[in-house]
């Protein structure tokens, strides 16, 4: 008696959700590129955390010489700022570039306010005798913030390089994989000082 | 269902509510294990809601959401642990 084969089920057909599944965003260069900055950024979030916990007076003193009205403005700057990211990437996938340009000038805008509030920081701190080589604590502060200052940087040259692309309708409902890179760059510079942002600012 | 605007605006208020909230914890309770677990959960959920709905990774991959979501669980959970025990 014959008998009808039975196929093997894949992951996909057991499971309908994994049938929905979109691809990744952007490319796939940038999403390396994301994890490996992730990484770096990680051992520093540990290499503070162990700092604590060797040295919690001195983490303690220099927690108390910070400004946390510069931490939150700077966390809601960072939040916002990739919230109109957010909505650039909705309007570029429906084809509405004045709307894009829009939504990333605003982006680039309020991230600016980042830069100078913590530029403040920096100044105010400097002032007051504070620098890299202070100590253990102010060591950490100083390179980890400004590494992530940097990628702010970074990731606002590639802010207005997008909307300069944008005003250009280089992209579109097709073409949109280099523009969903840079803004998944952006998230990841926020995801970063989620993170930094209560172990500087908020634990004591 | 949200429309794709309305869950980014619902992402956002969600994140500064809990970004707020961090901060009075941080501003009103005394340095204690029950902070920093405080703490490390509202940037376990601000974490998600970034990796979910901004970098939009919820219906990509499941390998690469899973490396993402691992990311933002564990570094603040391992992080949480260091301070809670400080």
């Amino acid at each position: 008696m014959a008998t009808t084969p039975i196929e093997p089920l894949t992951a996909d057909a057991a499971n309908p959700i994994a049938q929905e599944e979109n691809p990744l965003p952007g490319d796939l260069a940038m999403w390396v590129f994301i994890l490996m900055e992730l990484t770096v950024f990680a051992l520093f979030f540990f290499s503070f955390a162990v700092i604590k916990r060797l040295e919690p007076e001195l983490f303690l003193l220099g927690q108390a010489t910070l400004h946390p009205a510069i931490g939150v403005i700077c966390t809601l700057a960072l939040i916002t700022s990739s919230y109109f990211v957010a909505l650039a990437v909705i309007s570029i996938k429906q084809s509405n570039s004045k709307k894009t340009f829009f939504h990333l000038s605003t982006s680039i805008l309020v991230a600016s306010i980042y830069l100078v509030a913590k530029m403040w920081e920096y100044v105010e701190l400097g002032s007051a005798g504070y620098d890299l080589s202070t100590n253990m604590f102010y060591t950490f502060y100083f390179f980890t913030t400004f590494f992530h200052f940097m990628h702010v940087i970074l990731g606002m040259f590639i802010l207005i390089y997008m909307a300069i692309q944008t005003s250009k309708n280089t992209y579109s409902i097709n073409n949109y994989d280099g523009f969903e890179a840079g803004a998944c760059y952006w998230h990841m510079v926020d995801l970063v000082w989620i993170i930094l942002f209560p172990i500087i600012y908020v634990v004591h | 269902m949200l429309s794709p605007e309305k869950q980014a605006t619902l992402t956002w208020l969600i994140l500064i509510t809990l970004t707020l909230i961090s901060v009075y914890l941080g501003q009103t309770m005394q340095a204690s294990g029950w902070l920093a677990l405080a703490v490390t959960l509202t940037i376990m959920v601000k974490g998600q809601q970034i990796v979910d709905v901004y970098m939009g990774l919820r219906r990509a991959p499941r390998r690469w959401r899973a490396l993402l979501m691992s990311y933002v669980l564990l570094v603040p959970g391992i992080i949480g642990l260091v301070y809670a025990f400080s």
